[in-house]
């Protein structure tokens, strides 16, 4: 009599997209809400242009509070800089510099998200444009989130304004 | 100088797919002149 083998589950991400959308012109912030069902998750930010310049970051379940940590490489636009970011305690996860207004791209790693504790996020990006000021954009970013609940938002928030362009996008790998 | 900016944020609920308009709380900017940066 043969033995049937029940194969190990695969443990393999299968990434899906759960939304994508292009901002609305004048919107501050992007938000996918009622998220659930995901144990990881991949904001994506392509081509998105503010409307003046300013900088960008992101939040989980609308949380400002100081709960956000990493460490990130900078780069001044010719090399990487000698000024790194380090950040404890931050009420959110900074993505830019103040003086862009072609964010380039920027994609972002959340791990856990369906369960209650710390997630990691790891992230990279490039901005296409530099302003004045030299420095500040993030080429490769990793850290924390004190989370004491799954992530059922993410949210993009600038300190200006989206115009119509560019594609903000949610991807999930199911529990 | 001061302005203060009426804003409003976009919500996309990715369950039912409904995208709506959120009024957010509005803010006092301080207008700033970007200057060039020194050399590094």
């Amino acid at each position: 009599m043969g033995i049937n083998v029940i194969p190990p589950l695969s443990t393999s991400d299968d990434w899906v997209l759960i939304s994508s959308v292009t901002p609305t012109g004048g919107a501050s912030t992007v938000s996918f809400t009622s998220i659930s069902g995901y144990r990881k998750l991949m904001f994506r930010s392509i081509n998105t242009v503010l409307g003046s310049t300013g900088s960008v970051n992101l939040t989980f379940n609308s949380d400002t509070g100081t709960k956000y940590s990493w460490t990130s490489v900078r780069w001044d636009g010719t090399i990487l800089s000698a000024t790194n970011s380090m950040e404890f305690g931050a009420t959110n996860i900074s993505l830019s510099s103040t003086t862009n207004t072609n964010l380039g791209g920027l994609i972002y790693y959340i791990d856990d998200t369906d369960k209650n504790g710390i997630k990691r996020f790891t992230g990279f990006g490039n901005v296409a444009t530099f302003g004045p000021s030299a420095g500040g954009r993030f080429p490769s970013i990793q850290g924390d989130y004190l989370a004491s609940a799954p992530i059922s938002t993410v949210t993009l928030t600038s300190t200006t304004t989206f115009t119509a362009a560019g594609t903000v996008s949610l991807y999930g790998v199911k529990v | 100088m001061k302005k203060v900016t009426k804003r409003f944020g976009m919500e996309i609920n990715v369950e039912t797919g409904e995208v709506t308009r959120l009024e957010l709380p509005e803010i006092e900017i301080e207008e700033v002149e970007i200057l060039e940066a020194d050399s590094v």
